[in-house]
């Protein structure tokens, strides 16, 4: 189970820069984390052959064997279909039209492990999806089509496998099971897998490593428990900052960019990505400058 | 005048062609074998509208005297023989003028030699409620957009129309507003139907409407222009159809005494010398 | 109606029936790259192809009939090779229906195609299937109203045509002579009669096919199993 995935280029978005750059072991799951418009899905789709506009290097190693997807200037070398990258997407994208079980079909029609049989009705039992295969995807509900979507997807027993919050529209208790029916078809499979999500929780369980995105850019890379706070065992700490500077406060993203006194610099690292922050402005503060007081637990605002 | 008009049913070649298509080529080699002279031939005979009845009848003569086969095709004169400069399938034109025959032997597309004058039309003043005794003067009366010629663009009758016309008193302004119809056959029903007062129509126009009960004139609503010299109608065989035995039986039939007949039967007169 | 009035509904329906036929396969690339396409020559292809919607068909005819004649080049050329002309001949007719239809198939198609967003075809290439395997499993069963509605128009458009025959094709009997084209001559020719049972059948005819289209355009898409 073992690959590795090399990307290396940016991307313009809304004129905003993406920087793509990543080189990821895939012999654990990977976890992709961050905020709403970090690039997260853009990276996925990139690894895919989606993103046109990528002219940047996508090598991989799958199964012992290299391939090079994309040259910087050259484009792309191994188009979408070839690259044997399954992706499940967001909003399912089903194909309108059709039953449940036309939308798998379509799938096993095309699934790569020739000759591999695939155990399909166990899938269905444990994606709950049986009763729905005989009806149109039109009639089914987020949930129902995600997990149709996943189902879709496994079914075509990709080289790869890209999952972009596959469980984002389902309740929890269809949650836990999905995602150890998950873990188990990855060991069944040894399919390297790169998760995206907004949920700490659900990435520690799935991906013991993971990748943290902000504005375009990869802001950490390790393991999943040292990079994300999964707000179960948070600690509490407390620190004072001698100063700050806000850099930018976005209210339609959320994300707001704090620049710490260098002196201040220890007291950043007791803070995880994912932790609750609570801040306290002093009243020395004035205009674009205000002292930081973090503490964590406490709900004031959120990474994402 | 009513609107629908009596049931009549042209007899027409093509029935006979549709029918026995498979029997053609076996009438045809054994028709080699009994006659000497010539084999069954197909020709397409394009005509301007006011002979079509005509020509219709002289194809079920001539197909029932010779193993040949005709297709009439009706147009106006102009028309016609621009289709033909673009490359229309047609073997014959019986032009309603001298001047399109005589124009395609120029281009070189008739044969040679094959342009003569095979009938000479007569062109009267249709007037059904016009004053008694006729004559071109009172037209006048009427305001133009009241009386019908067929288009002298592309119709010969219609070149006649205006030249008489013109010889007479009528100002430039009342030519224009005339209505202009796309052929000579085409005045004959304007005026049947009221939507003009009077026009200028082709006797054989008359003569065929007539005898096919689709129209009532009494002889003192129309006056023929006997004055004035008649319409040359010429013919021109096709440089396609230099070699095509039905084309020429059809050529050569035309001055025989039962053709002639018929074109004195629609009203025409048999031109004195040929050209 | 006469035999030749019943010849020119059978050689109506062939013409309309061989145009739609050739036209189908020939529409569907190009409806499918106007779709997908964003080449700048794009927009001037659209033009192009809807320009038969606003041009008097007198002046398709004529142009083709410029280009067409034996004497033109590409005349010369089909004649050459097949000893036929292409004008005031049944092939002829053909071609001239297919330009003169053309945005009758295509912009059905395209319409169909449109409906088809890039993320489905996204997705399906991420299940293994090539742009071709696209093209046959996602976008033609999507499609299938937009044939089918582009066909009743083709067809019905040509057995509506006039004008286009009127210049290049003319008036010949079992070649030519369209139930247009023997309306009018029975009407220049003050058969009456005989024009009104066949510009009835006509307007019958067109009716039908358009209340077909309508019927098609509101029914709800069925699903495909399997």
């Amino acid at each position: 189970m073992s690959g590795r995935l090399l990307v290396e280029g940016k991307l313009a978005r809304g004129g905003v820069s993406i920087d793509l750059s990543v080189d990821l072991d895939l012999s654990d799951p990977v976890g992709i984390f961050g905020p709403t418009g970090a690039g997260k899905t853009t990276l996925l789709k990139t690894i895919a052959g989606l993103e046109r506009d990528f002219s940047g290097r996508v090598e991989v190693t799958l199964q012992g064997q290299h391939e090079t997807w994309s040259v910087p200037a050259r484009g792309e070398l191994v188009p979408v279909h070839r690259r044997g990258v399954g992706v499940v997407f967001q909003e399912g994208r089903l194909f309108s039209g059709r039953t449940v079980q036309a939308n798998l079909d379509y799938a096993i029609r095309r699934a790569r492990g020739v000759g591999r049989a695939q155990d399909v009705s166990n899938m269905v039992g444990a994606l709950d999806i049986a009763s729905l295969l005989q009806r149109p995807v039109e009639s089914l509900s987020g949930g129902e089509r995600q997990r149709v979507a996943i189902a879709r997807t496994l079914l075509s027993q990709p080289r790869l496998l890209l999952l972009d919050e596959p469980l984002a529209a389902n309740d929890n208790a269809h949650r836990n099971g999905l995602i150890d029916y998950l873990i188990e078809w990855r060991e069944q499979h040894g399919t390297p897998v790169i998760c995206v999500s907004h949920s700490g929780e659900e990435l520690e369980r799935i991906a013991s490593q993971c990748l943290v995105m902000a504005q375009g850019q990869i802001v950490a890379q390790g393991k999943t428990v040292d990079v994300i706070a999964t707000g179960g065992d948070s600690q509490t700490a407390e620190a004072a900052f001698s100063g700050a500077t806000v850099l930018s406060a976005d209210a339609v993203t959320g994300v707001l960019s704090v620049q710490v006194n260098p002196g201040d610099a220890d007291n950043l690292k007791q803070i995880k990505i994912g932790d609750q922050l609570t801040l306290g402005v002093s009243e020395s503060a004035s205009g674009l400058s205000a002292p930081l007081q973090p503490k964590p637990g406490e709900d004031e605002r959120e990474s994402d | 005048m009513s609107w629908a008009w009596p049931e009549r049913t042209p007899v027409t070649p093509y029935k006979l062609i549709l029918r026995l298509r498979w029997l053609q080529t076996l009438s045809a080699s054994l028709l080699l074998l009994v006659t000497t002279c010539s084999h069954a031939a197909e020709a397409r005979i394009a005509v301007a509208s006011n002979f079509r009845d005509t020509a219709l009848a002289i194809a079920e003569q001539l197909e029932a005297t010779s193993p040949h086969r005709y297709q009439i095709i009706a147009g106006s004169t102009g028309k016609l023989a621009s289709q033909i400069i673009n490359g229309a399938p047609f073997d014959i034109l019986m032009a309603a003028d001298q001047r399109r025959p005589r124009e395609l032997e120029l281009r070189g597309l008739a044969v040679p030699g094959s342009v003569m004058t095979y009938a000479l039309g007569e062109m009267g003043l249709w007037w059904p409620e016009g004053p008694d005794a006729l004559d071109l003067e009172k037209l006048t009366k009427l305001p133009a957009g009241q009386v019908c010629i067929a288009n002298p663009a592309v119709a010969p009758y219609g070149d006649a129309a205006i030249a008489v016309l013109s010889a007479g008193s009528m100002d430039a302004d009342w030519l224009d507003g005339l209505i202009r119809v796309d052929n000579v056959n085409l005045v004959t029903g304007w005026v049947a139907t009221g939507q003009a007062r009077a026009g200028f129509v082709a006797r054989s126009a008359m003569i065929t409407a007539k005898r096919g009960g689709e129209i009532l004139f009494g002889t003192d609503d129309i006056v023929w222009l006997k004055d004035h010299p008649p319409i040359a109608q010429a013919m021109a065989v096709i440089t396609r159809a230099a070699d095509n035995p039905a084309a020429t039986f059809w050529a050569r039939q035309l001055g025989t005494g039962p053709i002639q007949s018929l074109l004195e039967r629609d009203g025409y007169r048999i031109p004195q010398v040929d050209q | 109606m006469t035999a030749a009035d019943f010849q020119a509904v059978w050689l109506t329906a062939l013409l309309a029936g061989t145009t739609t036929l050739l036209l189908m396969p020939l529409a569907t690339p190009l409806a499918w790259w106007l779709v997908r396409s964003s080449s700048p020559a794009r927009s001037v292809v659209e033009a192009v192809v809807a320009l038969p919607l606003v041009l008097p068909p007198t002046v398709l005819g004529f142009y083709l009939l410029v280009i067409l004649n034996p004497t033109a080049p590409v005349g010369a050329f089909w004649v050459s090779i097949t000893g036929q002309s292409l004008t005031f001949s049944f092939s002829g007719l053909v071609l001239a229906s297919i330009l003169y239809s053309l945005p009758f198939m295509v912009q059905p198609l395209a319409t169909a195609f449109r409906s088809v967003s890039q993320e489905t075809l996204e997705a399906a290439a991420t299940l293994g299937a090539s742009p071709r395997d696209q093209l046959i499993s996602v976008v033609l069963p999507a499609a299938k109203r937009g044939f089918l509605t582009g066909s009743v128009l083709t067809f019905a458009h040509t057995v509506g045509e006039f004008g286009v025959v009127l210049m290049m094709g003319g008036n010949i009997p079992g070649e030519t002579r369209v139930l247009s084209i023997a309306i009018y001559e029975h009407v220049e020719t003050l058969n009456y009669d005989a024009a009104h049972a066949m510009a009835l059948g006509l307007l019958v005819f067109s009716f039908v096919s358009l209340w077909a289209v309508y019927r098609v355009a509101s029914q709800r898409v069925e699903v495909i199993r399997g």
